[in-house]
C-alpha cells in the first residue's frame, strides 16, 4: 500500500504518479494476494498462465480506468467525475474485502488437506502474518467505511500493523525456509557481516594506534596500513568460517545443548498416553534438533510380523517403500 | 520402543566417518531417497522398529545453489 500524504492535492507529476501508485496499490494489492494464495507453498491452479494472464490483464485495465476516474476528477473538479471517483473506491474497496477473505480462504483449505508437519507450520506463519498486518486494516477502516459508518482508526495509523507482515514472513524464512531465499538471506548476513567486521577492525586499531603513538602513526602510516590489511587477509577465513556457522545454528538449529535436549525429550514422553501422539512427538522431536526433508517412523508388529507406519512427515511414497521390504 | 538405537543402516556419505554403519541397502536407501535408517533393536534378533530420515534441509539449500550455478 502506498499513501500520497502531502502529494494528494499536487500537480507536479510526482504527485500525479504518487496518486496513480496509491490508487493502484489497493486492486493490485487485492490481486496479487489472491494470486499469492494460489501458488503457495505450491502451484494448485491447472492452466496456471492463461489464469494469471486473464487475472492481471483485467486488472491493469480496472487499475487505468481507476487512474484515469481520479485524474479527471481532480483536474476538471466536475460533480460527475467526483461521483464516478467515489463509485470507482467503492468498487475497488469491496473487491478488495472480497480478496481479502477469498484469499485467507483458500489458504486455509489448502492447510487443512496437508498432513505434513512443516509444511503446515509454513502456512501458519505466513497466515498469521497477513492476518496481523490487514485484519486492523480490514476490521478498523475497510468494513466501517462499507458499512457507511466512519472507520475507527484513520488509514495512516493502521499501515503501522503492515510492519507484521514482513516480521512474520523474516520467521517464516529462517525457521521453515519458506520461499527457498534463505541461502540467499544467509549470504547477505555473511558477506555485510564480514564487511562491518573487517571495517570496524581496520579504523579501530588505526585509531587505538593513533590515540596512544600518534608520532608512529605519522611516520609509518603506509606500514601500518598495509599490515593491517594482511592481518584481516589472515583472520578472514577463519572469521568467515565461525560466522557461516553462527548463520547456520540460526537457520537450521543442527547445534544443540545435548543434556537438555535429552531431558526435555524424556520429560515430553511422559506425557503421551497413546502410540500415535507418542510417535507424531518422537518425529517433531527429532526435526527440531535434525530439520530433514522427510522423516517417519516404524514398527514392526507382533505376531503378523508386518511393518507399521505410526508416524510421517512428507514421507508419501513410504508404503511403497514398506511393501518393497515384505 | 524403549529400546536401544542398534547399527545404524545408511548411504555411506551420508554419516561422519568412523560411525559404525551397515551399507548393505545402499542401492535399496537411493532409489527410495533415504540417507539414515536408526532401527530399534529389544531383543537380540529382532527389530521392533526403526526412524528413516531423507536429506537434511540445510543439504537440500546447498546443493540447489550448485545446481543452480
Amino acid at each position: 500500500m502506498t499513501s500520497p500524504g502531502k502529494y494528494f492535492p499536487g500537480t507536479d507529476w510526482i504527485a500525479y504518479l504518487i496518486r496513480a501508485f496509491h490508487v493502484s496499490s489497493y486492486f493490485l494489492g487485492a490481486v496479487t494476494f489472491v494470486h499469492f494464495t494460489f501458488i503457495f507453498p505450491r502451484i494448485r491452479i491447472k492452466s496456471f498462465n492463461p489464469f494469471n494472464k486473464i487475472l492481471y490483464s483485467v486488472s491493469f485495465l480496472f487499475c487505468a480506468v481507476l487512474i484515469f476516474v481520479q485524474l479527471k476528477s481532480i483536474s476538471n473538479n466536475a460533480s460527475g467525475w467526483v461521483l464516478q471517483w467515489r463509485s470507482s473506491g467503492e468498487i475497488t474497496e469491496v473487491i478488495l474485502l472480497i480478496s481479502m477473505i477469498s484469499g485467507a480462504v483458500n489458504l486455509y483449505l489448502y492447510y487443512r488437506k496437508i498432513i505434513d508437519r512443516t509444511e503446515r507450520k509454513k502456512i501458519e506463519w505466513i497466515f498469521w502474518g497477513i492476518a496481523a498486518g490487514a485484519c486492523p486494516f480490514l476490521l478498523l477502516w475497510l468494513l466501517p467505511r462499507l458499512l457507511g459508518i466512519k472507520e475507527f482508526i484513520p488509514e495512516e495509523f493502521l499501515l503501522v500493523f503492515l510492519v507484521l507482515v514482513p516480521a512474520f514472513f523474516a520467521m517464516a524464512v529462517v525457521r521453515y525456509h519458506v520461499f527457498e531465499i534463505d541461502v540467499f538471506v544467509k549470504k547477505s548476513i555473511l558477506y555485510s557481516s564480514l564487511t562491518f567486521i573487517t571495517i570496524i577492525l581496520y579504523f579501530g586499531i588505526v585509531t587505538v594506534i593513533t590515540f596512544f603513538a600518534n608520532e608512529l602513526m605519522k611516520e609509518y602510516g603506509n606500514l601500518v596500513s598495509i599490515f593491517l590489511i594482511l592481518l584481516i587477509a589472515v583472520i578472514f577465513n577463519p572469521l568467515q568460517i565461525r560466522l557461516r556457522s553462527f548463520i547456520d545454528r540460526i537457520f537450521y538449529r543442527e547445534s544443540y545443548n545435548f543434556e537438555k535436549t535429552v531431558s526435555d525429550f524424556s520429560a515430553g514422553i511422559k506425557n503421551q498416553n497413546t502410540i500415535t501422539g507418542l510417535s507424531k512427538f518422537v518425529i517433531a522431536e527429532i526435526e527440531k534438533i535434525i530439520p530433514v526433508k522427510k522423516i517417519a517412523l516404524i514398527a514392526v508388529t507382533q505376531p503378523e510380523n508386518k511393518i507399521r507406519i505410526l508416524s510421517r512427515n512428507n514421507f508419501d511414497d513410504l508404503p511403497e517403500f514398506i511393501s518393497t521390504l515384505e | 520402543m524403549s529400546s536401544d538405537p542398534a547399527k545404524i543402516i545408511s548411504l555411506k556419505e551420508k554419516v561422519e566417518p568412523g560411525i559404525f554403519e551397515d551399507n548393505l541397502m545402499t542401492e535399496v536407501l537411493k532409489k527410495w531417497k533415504i540417507n539414515l535408517v536408526i532401527p530399534f533393536v529389544p531383543e537380540p534378533k529382532d527389530t521392533a522398529g526403526a526412524v528413516l530420515l531423507g536429506d537434511k534441509l540445510s543439504e537440500i539449500v546447498t546443493r540447489n545453489r550448485i545446481l543452480k550455478s
